[in-house]
């Protein structure tokens, strides 16, 4: 019943629209450059992970702002004060969009899968796709983390802001790591960096897997800090 | 629809003896953006009250209330809320004793009022066909017959209040706790939605225009730097012919002296 409620708050605000389209969009942008030849070998798949990396970026915004908007319209209030427990409707909040965000981000990686398929030949197997598709969206569930802390924090706008600078932070220390490591440290967002070379990586497994599980525990640990503060936040 | 205090107890010639209470507060403490609001409250309410809690400090009521609501948390001290401590109690149970309006109205705006009203309904798990009946009984109730079906954002502010308290009154709460309700209304109109029947039912109804509650409550609390400084049935205001206002209530409390 609050899924369906948070569903229909979201749709109905085209929130929901946005991050499903954005994703597919860049997806077929690459697509339509590579087959155009307006991309040389690989850049269309450097240009789908940036831009993935800016949808993942979005959905944590959407994510921070429309928790926080939600809650000082007093929306979150009127369901709490119908006994509604805090963890339902902050994990319905939560859930709405990030899966959203992944219809999104899987259709556009199977898009992806299916148009630049050629430049892979040699490097990303289908196993090792899937595992890449999988950090990916491990990475969106530590963004929307992010957005998720904010959005019970702050106020509306703040909550937008903050999550935006502080995922442009955490993804330019995704670059640097990568580019003074090398793509096997495996950190949260590294999947994106393993996209953005899917025509060279080698044995792109035990990167995928880490950065999958790295991503996964720091956004549990997001969740428990954001449920904490959320039950005993005024609502 | 059963209420927390049993029919045969009710009934019962010791209810007089006991007096029991719909709101209880004892040594409350809160602050609200670094300010003090409350400060150490202590506050009974007897059932069936109806009672009009001003302060001259805007902010106190609201607080007081949230906290009633279980949307906000004290510092320190406890509550009770028709017998029951604060989510001590379970979704249904709780939903059933409590109705609560603040100044916001919080609805999605764009359901409409007979959504609002049977979503409401749900949560407060109202079986299907007496949902219905209550939902019919509130859109006449609070004149929403017409726009019953009209999304709210398309029905202006007067609407929605009317819908946020009709959905508050829907399963029959024991306590009905008012945060400047319906300020978009009429004064007329207003008087008559939050006339509010029902012989157990207990009505906290906050204000800072106590003249515009003329004929709404029959019990005044007075809150001063965070303190309850009058708790006292509105006889005694008429009694000193005082008027119902801010001023009147601080004269009164003032002549009345500390409240033990």
């Amino acid at each position: 019943m609050i899924l369906r409620l948070a569903t229909r708050q979201g749709w109905i605000s085209y929130r929901l629209l946005a991050l499903i389209l954005a994703p597919v969009l860049m997806a077929a942008v690459a697509g339509g450059a590579a087959s155009g030849g307006v991309f040389a070998r690989g850049q269309a798949w450097q240009f789908l992970a940036v831009g993935l990396g800016v949808t993942t970026l979005l959905t944590a915004v959407v994510e921070a702002a429309g928790l926080s908007g939600d809650r000082e319209r007093g929306m979150l209030g009127w369901l709490a004060v119908r006994a509604v427990p805090r963890p339902t409707i902050l994990t319905a909040w939560f859930v709405v969009p990030l899966a959203a965000s992944f219809v999104g981000t899987a259709s556009a990686l199977a898009v992806a899968r299916m148009t630049l398929e050629p430049a892979l030949i040699g490097s990303l197997d289908d196993a090792a796709y899937l595992a890449t598709t999988a950090a990916v969206l491990a990475a969106g569930v530590a963004a929307a983390s992010v957005g998720l802390v904010m959005g019970v924090l702050m106020s509306r706008f703040q909550a937008g802001l903050m999550t935006g600078f502080a995922l442009m932070l955490i993804g330019a220390a995704v670059v640097a790591a990568s580019l003074l490591l090398g793509p096997g440290t495996g950190v949260p967002g590294a999947g994106f960096w393993l996209l953005a070379q899917a025509t060279v990586v080698s044995d792109p497994l035990p990167t995928a897997f880490l950065s999958t599980g790295l991503s996964l525990g720091v956004a549990a640990a997001l969740w428990v800090v954001s449920a904490a503060v959320f039950s005993r936040r005024s609502l | 629809m059963p209420t927390s205090t049993p029919d045969a107890l009710w009934e019962s010639s010791a209810l007089d003896v006991l007096g029991p209470a719909a709101i209880a507060c004892h040594g409350l403490h809160a602050s609200e953006h670094g300010h003090r609001l409350l400060d150490g409250i202590d506050l009974v309410i007897p059932v069936g009250a109806r009672v009009l809690l001003s302060s001259t400090e805007t902010a106190a009521p609201g607080l007081l209330l949230r906290i009633l609501a279980g949307l906000a948390l004290p510092s320190s001290g406890v509550v009770s809320v028709a017998g029951v401590r604060e989510s001590a109690t379970g979704t249904a149970d709780w939903a059933r004793r409590l109705g609560y309006v603040g100044p916001q109205h919080g609805l999605p705006v764009w359901m409409t009022p007979a959504e609002v009203l049977d979503f409401a309904g749900q949560l407060a798990d109202v079986a299907a066909l007496e949902r219905e009946r209550l939902v019919e009984a509130a859109l006449g109730r609070y004149g929403l017959g017409t726009v019953r079906d009209r999304p709210l954002r398309r029905s202006g502010a007067a609407v929605a209040e009317r819908t946020a308290l009709a959905a508050a009154m829907l399963h029959e709460p024991e306590v009905v706790l008012l945060d400047e309700p319906l300020r978009s209304a009429e004064p007329a109109d207003r008087t008559l939605r939050l006339r509010i029947g029902g012989q157990r039912r207990t009505i906290l109804l906050a204000s800072q225009l106590p003249a515009s509650e003329e004929g709404l409550v029959d019990q005044l609390v007075l809150l001063d730097a965070g303190r309850v400084v009058l708790n006292a049935p509105i006889s005694e205001l008429e009694a000193r012919q005082l008027p119902l206002s801010l001023r009147g209530l601080e004269v009164l409390a003032a002549d009345l002296g500390p409240v033990e």
